[in-house]
């Protein structure tokens, strides 16, 4: 997001915001709005458009007011309009033939979170009905992309019906491929002048395997300090040290989420099914969809198998390997971790 | 020189004086300052959050970065250093934190000078929290802005600080961190970053992790002929051609604490002739008020979990302390949970239901077994040192082992082993020590032969008898002659503590969980007797 926000296409422009913070509406709208008026494709609308400029400076003056409360800032006779109103207008008014807008919420799922904890759960589905009216009533040439580390759809299923998001494209983001891999992985260990031989690299993907960012780094990094230790140009056996160390107690934090999680979507026999199926598969390396229907019926969960492995997948623990039947972790690292731990 | 004050607060040493004593920690601080340095902070930083051990050198690595930005010509024309006091109790909000920060610019830099005033002039226009923090922050971001810096923050005991915010503030503070490319943390905190971040707390995962871990060897004499540097006659240096194994020995059994270094060099000082034992002695006398209070802060029945885990040394299951101090198991389960979130226990997952547990502190460890001692405890501490003492003493371990591979660095020689002249035992076998080749006489010679003359001193000899019967893989043998009645009345596995872990580890098929008691500060010498034992069937193709 940071990329399309610096690099924007012709035609295009990018607004990241943050709101993960915002425990209301209101405060979710003044975040939108802050970012949304930096924004050269909104300046540039300004300029035509008196009813944008009167709109962009009675919004200016209410974000004054709040920080820097000795600023004098004239509202007129009328009381100021809310931010929710004014953003309202903003996405009304915008024209057609103007740069594509695109507003790139983070953490937005948290934001429905906060609201649903500080005014409760109507609120939360109101701020959610709203967010959707707007998506609709927006002028085509503004888009909403948003993203979360919590996902929208378990979020939303505690509240309502899924269909205040069903207007949503859902883009998932795979892996990296093995050359993206391979060029991270080269700039991460070259800046910071570390020595490495080639296959240490190709070594390091297959025992990453699943090549999400988040775990190359975390593998580059254990790399580091084992070049800081050793003072020797990276070969594979000191990838095998960077895992091992990798899987030590002190990064736990990386991985025990996963665990953690577990409880938050399941409950009762399908927790303790979920649970005695990660262990077995962590200890395993695979397991037959035969031997997971078999460990279900033990359980007594067959009726919500289907969903509960489907959540597991959505949530990126495991994957199902269609052409040898068999479930498999999706992160090596995970699996060895988990394997490990053999969490109760 | 350091006072006893600046071992506890590097603060106070002058920044001169800081920078030229920095020997240790070299490698952490060229890569952080890389890491400052080629970051223009045009967006955001990741932060980063050094974590170490009290005493590891946090406090002093967090200075020495932030006096290298100040003196770097191209870095102090627009980046700030800011470090926070250790302690700051009043920081108990976000917007105290920025209130404090713009005192701190204020003191700093006289640009900034009525920033803090421009705060307290808001407040009183908006004290609502949530809103004034929003002010205060965007007052110091139009200061920064005029005056063209950034800032670069270091925060020690940041977890500390972190968990008096509400879940808003530290949510806002996920956000100014992250879309924020004005201002970057470097935090310190003793304690590993889950004990005050949740798994869904807003900076989990946020901050990039760097560890401080105990000194090497290398280290230590470095940090120790520095400070002896000021004396007319550098008194470690005589220690280090003399008795290096003294050196090394605590290192190990101290986790190699730099501030338990510092306090080493100060009993070098005063007793030159000592040995490890009796440096370990005076240690343990200056630490007895910090151990002594930790005990004390504990509820009745934590102190008698604590006791037993402390005498047991090698980790312990919960059934076993139940079995030890008569509490009901799932009173100790639950006291167990407590110690453990008070990072005072340590888990050792062992596989299964039954967790293993110790002493978080090694060191705490050691004042414990020497200052409460039961029948034999101090005796396991002493026969610990020896064991070190005889491993270490051959000056061929500290000089061969810096040339040697990476993978065989910490290997002994085979001189470290010949057998004392006065021990005719192992002689008698024709064991490889002396010859160089094939052992002609079998185990089971060896065995007769020895007889009722099993070693049970801590010799030469004895270490390289029992390494001899490892590299042969007569693991049964070597069990018997620990387990048997008369190993357990001269307490074997206790007078070869890393012998008898060795053997453990090759016997995990058999006693999975035995290998997972081993103490913390006995590892890296177990490790170097599986190194030699690995490196004696290779030499002698058993």
């Amino acid at each position: 997001m940071r990329f399309l926000e610096d690099h924007p296409r012709n035609g295009f422009q990018f607004v990241y915001v943050i709101t993960e913070s915002a425990h209301s509406s209101e405060e979710f709208y003044q975040k939108l709005l802050e970012e949304i008026l930096k924004s050269p494709a909104i300046g540039a609308l300004a300029r035509k458009k008196e009813s944008i400029a009167n709109l962009i400076k009675g919004v200016i003056g209410r974000i004054e007011s709040l920080k820097f409360p000795w600023v004098e800032v004239d509202f007129g006779a009328k009381k100021p309009e809310t931010f929710q109103a004014s953003f309202e207008k903003l996405i009304a008014e915008y024209e057609k033939e103007a740069v594509m807008l695109v507003l790139m919420i983070d953490e937005f799922p948290q934001t429905v979170e906060n609201i649903r904890i500080a005014h409760g759960p109507e609120e939360a589905i109101r701020f959610l009905r709203l967010a959707r009216e707007q998506r609709q009533n927006a002028n085509p040439a503004i888009r909403f992309v948003y993203t979360g580390s919590i996902g929208l759809p378990s979020v939303v299923k505690k509240l309502a019906s899924t269909s205040v998001i069903n207007d949503l494209n859902v883009i998932d983001i795979p892996p990296l491929t093995s050359d993206e891999a391979t060029k991270f992985s080269k700039l991460l260990l070259e800046s910071y002048k570390v020595p490495y031989k080639p296959e240490a690299l190709d070594y390091l993907q297959e025992k990453i395997n699943w090549l999400i960012p988040f775990h190359i780094q975390l593998a580059v990094q254990e790399l580091i300090d084992v070049f800081d230790m050793s003072g020797q140009e990276l070969d594979e056996s000191a990838v095998g040290q960077a895992i091992t160390q990798l899987l030590n107690v002190r990064n736990d934090i990386y991985f025990k989420h996963y665990f953690v999680r577990l409880k938050n979507i399941f409950q009762g026999a399908s927790y303790s099914f979920a649970l005695s199926f990660l262990n077995q598969l962590a200890a395993e390396s695979t397991m037959s969809a035969a031997a997971v229907r078999e460990l279900a019926d033990k359980h007594g969960v067959n009726d919500a198998l289907e969903a509960i492995l489907e959540s597991l997948e959505y949530d990126g623990y495991i994957h199902f390997d269609t052409a040898g039947k068999i479930y498999r972790f999706n992160s090596y690292l995970l699996q060895k971790w988990w394997d490990k731990k053999n969490p109760q | 020189m350091r006072t006893g004050a600046s071992i506890y607060n590097p603060g106070l040493l002058a920044k001169e004086q800081l920078i030229r004593s920095f020997v240790v920690r070299i490698k952490k601080f060229e890569k952080l300052f890389a890491d400052i340095q080629s970051a223009n902070m045009e967006h955001p930083e990741q932060p980063i959050l050094v974590v170490g051990l009290r005493g590891m050198g946090k406090t002093t690595l967090l200075l020495r970065l932030a006096y290298e930005v100040e003196n770097d010509e191209v870095l102090k024309e627009w980046l700030l250093p800011i470090v926070f006091n250790e302690e700051e109790y009043g920081i108990t909000r976000l917007f105290k934190f920025w209130e404090t920060l713009a005192e701190y610019l204020e003191q700093k830099d006289h640009s900034f000078e009525g920033l803090y005033d421009q705060m307290d002039k808001a407040y009183n226009l908006q004290p609502d929290p949530a809103k004034y923090e929003q002010a205060a922050f965007a007052l110091l971001l139009l200061a920064l802005h005029q005056q063209k810096k950034k800032l670069l923050l270091f925060i020690d005991n940041f977890g500390d600080m972190f968990k008096r915010f509400n879940k808003q503030e530290r949510q806002r503070l996920r956000e100014v961190l992250t879309t924020c490319p004005d201002i970057r943390i470097i935090a310190g905190s003793a304690v590993a970053v889950e004990s005050f971040f949740k798994y869904d707390d807003p900076l989990y995962e946020l901050f990039k992790i760097e560890r401080l871990e105990g000194l090497t060897r290398e280290e230590t004499e470095a940090l120790l002929l520095q400070l002896g540097e000021n004396f007319p006659v550098n008194p470690v240096k005589e220690i280090l051609e003399k008795q290096p194994q003294r050196i090394e020995t605590l290192r190990r059994l101290t986790g190699g604490i730099p501030r338990t270094m510092v306090l080493l060099f100060e009993i070098f000082v005063d007793d030159r002739d000592g040995n490890a034992f009796t440096d370990l002695e005076n240690i343990l006398d200056r630490v007895t008020p910090l151990y002594k209070h930790r005990m004390d802060d504990l509820r009745p029945q934590q102190q008698e979990i604590i006791n037993a885990i402390a005498h047991n040394w090698d980790a312990i299951s919960a059934g076993e302390i139940a079995r030890k101090t008569r509490l009901e198991s799932k009173l100790v389960a639950a006291e167990l949970q407590q110690l453990k979130q008070r990072k005072i226990v340590n888990v050792v997952p062992s596989g299964s239901k039954n967790h293993l547990y110790q002493l978080r502190d090694r060191f705490f460890n050691i004042w414990y077994l020497m200052y409460h001692p039961r029948k034999g405890n101090k005796e396991k501490v002493l026969w610990l040192t020896q064991f070190q003492e005889k491993w270490f003493q051959k000056e061929g371990f500290i000089q061969k082992s810096e040339s040697r591979p990476p993978g065989n660095q910490y290997a002994v020689p085979e001189e470290s082993f010949s057998p004392d002249e006065n021990e005719s035992v192992l002689k008698e076998t024709n064991h490889p020590y002396q010859t160089r080749q094939r052992p002609e006489a079998d185990l089971f010679k060896m065995s007769k032969l020895l007889g009722e003359r099993m070693p049970m001193e801590i010799t030469d000899s004895a270490i390289a008898f029992m390494i001899l019967i490892l590299a042969k893989e007569e693991y049964d043998f070597l069990y018997d002659y620990f387990t048997s009645e008369k190993g357990q009345e001269f307490q074997l596995k206790d007078r070869f503590k890393p012998l008898w872990y060795a053997l453990m580890y090759y016997m995990q098929g058999r006693y999975p969980a035995e290998y997972l008691r081993m103490p913390p500060e006995i590892r890296e010498t177990v490790e170097e007797v599986i190194a030699r034992v690995e490196e004696m069937r290779k030499d002698y193709a058993l």
